[in-house]
């Protein structure tokens, strides 16, 4: 039993955030908000040259075939940075799904930082960033996993794309329209529900890896805001009530954060067909999502007026907040399928699985 | 990382379990918050010394297995799998014991190390006083020196001390210099035998209705030199270091929670089959056991932090809110289920809710766990 990241796998998240910090500052997202796509010119190709496009890409299609729980920490420093790019879809979902099914021809383009994935999941009914992305994907069930997976290669000829505000300025949402078959909308791939579960699950676990690290951003800014801030003569982060939201911010954090990386875990090296890596996946959406809710909720009022305006950085990560929190599956629920699995089925009693 | 349990640890964990079920009592024993069931629980804690399980951390010259974090944590997840008797020895051995392992000289350890461990004799903790309870620096009990004795003499009154009306032994803050700048300074940490002359006694009903508390009168009292653990006037930083392991993990393994997590399972799903669960009250039951997954998940973390050489200092106080607020969800979802039948489950839920509420305000309140959590965590300005 060991439950922490190697050194390489701590320095490689470091590494993406050091990237980050220098071409996704808070200008670089505002500007992003005004263009025409929502994205960073050119960051995608950085990231793609320092190999995070083809992370979990096999090494024989140009990729570094790391492991779900390899791509956490860089997943976190794309949350802290507000990464306006589709990192989840083209990292996480598609490069396993599209292996699965046998189209291995996407494989080296995604790696290379040339295709980008934009992914409709579960029942969620919009893309992000259709308009800039190279392969569209539905992916998921309906309302709960009882019902049949699907998988589709989404063929924009014959699905109209309607665009759908956002509170998020550098969320580009699109409505698919299209006719009411599965093969209307596309290639329906030919993949097993479990591989289908597990992209999903994949995609789960980076949103709360971004949700993560949101959260962590919006509680360094008002950590140092508290700390700068005057009132009554003294920093306002010495009174108790000020304090107590920090407290209250950093505990929901610090015990999401296990949570998550247990799921990484288990997508990482339990069996593809095992049923506990589902219940992991969404226990991780459902803390990750309350946690960063809670962050941007003490942020906002920690900050008071300072941080009621869009001059001011916060709402930037607060807004992307307010997206991902309810985006594939709110906390509520997630717990709803960790409860059908627990009190209803047979999740086992005993956590600790021996080696064998 | 790897969450799988390693051949050697799933071994403990059976071997562990083996005797548990073998031996932990059939039947419930009467609460040990109470005279007589006290006596009953102090015969099962000898029953696991002699066996080599009541004390699975320590080193095995004083009865233990020098079990790491990670073994010590199966033990207790197995302890309460089974539902292990309460510890009324948690206030020696999970308290004062790492105290002693850290601060006591080997004639100290020797001495009150293995009848401690066996229950036979038995600590209550000497800290709280009338007007200093989550203000522990503004203690008033006084030691002053006894050159010609060799030793303290000590005046004042401690509350809210649990099982103390039970107990043979008390470690005690007292304050041995008044003359200090700070209130943390001048403190000292005495151990008292509570059958000293000028001890009294006066044990009283907590809110379950049981007399697990007591005040403690200190009149004259005289406490040799050797009954001093760590040195005179720096009781406040040997203090400090149990409060880390009673807010930490050693007083609340994630076991404990995990099984009362099962048993509210159980509970909800004999709800539902008769059609008395509601949705709200399903939300909350799956609330509980996913925290109580958290809990465990995070303990492992700090488990591998401590087995790297690391510490968890004030990070223990995030340990304590967590498992000290999730204990009373958990127990308030239990008697949501049970709805206006609650209100007779005295001994089971009921009795557990009341425990469970006594979480976010010993060892200190929540609300300076956060103070703590908030200055020493974050690095927030103390005024």
């Amino acid at each position: 039993m060991r439950f922490a990241f190697t050194d390489e796998q701590v320095e490689l998240g470091a590494a993406v955030g050091d990237l980050l910090a220098n071409r996704c500052p808070p200008e670089a997202l505002r500007a992003a908000w005004s263009s025409d796509d929502g994205r960073i010119p050119g960051l995608w190709s950085s990231l793609a040259a320092m190999g995070l496009a083809g992370l979990c890409v096999p090494e024989v299609h140009g990729g570094l075939g790391m492991s779900v729980l390899d791509a956490a920490l860089p997943m976190v420093a794309c949350g802290y940075a507000g990464v306006p790019e589709p990192v989840v879809p083209t990292v996480l979902i598609a490069p396993g799904l599209l292996a699965a099914a046998g189209r291995h021809e996407h494989l080296s383009p995604i790696a290379a930082g040339d295709t980008t994935v934009s992914a409709a999941v579960l029942d969620d009914p919009w893309f992000v960033g259709a308009d800039a992305a190279d392969l569209l994907m539905l992916v998921g069930h309906r309302r709960d996993r009882e019902m049949a997976r699907l998988a589709v290669l989404v063929d924009r000829d014959r699905v109209d794309l309607e665009p759908v505000p956002s509170v998020d300025g550098a969320r580009r949402l699109t409505r698919g329209v299209a006719g009411r078959g599965l093969g209307d909308w596309g290639e329906v791939l030919d993949a097993p529900d479990h591989e289908i579960d597990r992209a999903l699950d994949r995609g789960l676990v980076g949103m709360s890896c971004l949700l993560l690290g949101l959260a962590e951003r919006m509680l360094d800014l008002t950590v140092a805001h508290v700390q700068d801030r005057q009132q009554f003569g003294v920093p306002i982060g010495s009174f108790q009530a000020i304090k107590h939201h920090c407290a209250d911010a950093l505990l929901a954090l610090d015990v999401a954060r296990p949570v998550v990386w247990r799921a990484a875990w288990s997508l990482s090296n339990l069996p593809a067909d095992d049923p506990a890596v589902a219940v992991h996946a969404s226990m991780a959406k459902a803390y990750a999502s309350d946690a960063a809710a809670e962050c941007a909720a003490q942020a906002l009022q920690c900050h008071a007026g300072i941080g009621y305006s869009t001059e001011y950085d916060l709402h930037l990560y607060m807004k992307r907040v307010w997206t991902l929190q309810r985006a594939w599956g709110d906390a509520a629920w997630h717990r709803r399928l960790v409860a059908s699995a627990v009190i209803e089925g047979d999740y086992p009693d005993h956590p600790a699985p021996e080696h064998p | 990382m790897d969450l799988i349990e390693s051949p050697d640890d799933a071994g403990f964990r059976r071997q562990a379990r083996a005797w548990l079920e073998e031996n932990v009592p059939k039947l419930p024993l009467p609460s040990g918050d109470t005279r007589q069931g006290f006596v009953a629980h102090i015969e099962w804690e000898r029953t696991m010394y002699d066996a080599g399980w009541a004390v699975v951390s320590w080193p095995p010259e004083f009865g233990g297995r020098g079990a790491t974090t990670s073994r010590w944590l199966i033990f207790e997840e197995e302890y309460y799998r089974v539902g292990g008797p309460q510890r009324v020895t948690q206030n020696g051995i999970f308290l004062l014991a790492p105290t002693l392992f850290e601060f006591g000289t080997a004639e100290q350890q020797q001495r009150f190390l293995p009848p401690m461990g066996r229950g036979d004799e038995t600590w209550c903790q000497g800290w709280s006083e009338p007007n200093a309870g989550s203000d522990l620096a503004a203690i008033a009990t006084t030691a002053v020196a006894d050159q010609d004795r060799g030793g303290w003499v000590v005046n004042g009154q401690k509350t809210w001390t649990t099982r103390g009306a039970f107990c043979d032994w008390m470690f005690a803050l007292v304050r041995t210099d008044t003359t200090v700048d700070r209130p943390h300074q001048g403190m000292t940490y005495l151990l008292i035998p509570l059958t000293s002359d000028g001890v009294t006694v006066r044990g009283f009903e907590r809110l379950d209705g049981d007399e697990g508390f007591a005040e403690v009168f200190l009149e004259d009292v005289f406490v040799p030199d050797d009954q001093v653990l760590g040195e005179v006037n720096r009781g406040w930083y040997v203090a400090m270091a149990t409060t880390t392991s009673e807010r930490g993990l050693t007083l609340r393994s994630p076991g404990r929670f995990s099984a009362s997590a099962r048993d509210l399972v159980v509970l909800c799903r004999e709800r539902l089959a008769e059609g008395r669960a509601t949705d709200q009250d399903r939300d909350a039951v799956i609330r509980a056991w996913m925290d109580a997954e958290a809990y465990r998940l995070y303990v492992q973390q700090t488990a591998t932090k401590m087995a790297d050489g690391g510490d968890i200092g004030a990070e223990s106080s995030l340990n304590k809110i967590w498992w000290s607020e999730m204990d009373v969800r958990l127990h308030r979802a239990a008697l949501d289920l049970l709805g206006p039948e609650a209100e007779a489950d005295v001994d089971r839920w009921m009795k557990g809710y009341q425990f469970a509420l006594a979480g976010p305000i010993y060892a200190g309140t929540n609300e300076i766990q956060r103070n703590v959590v908030a200055e020493r965590v974050l690095g927030l300005p103390r005024r």
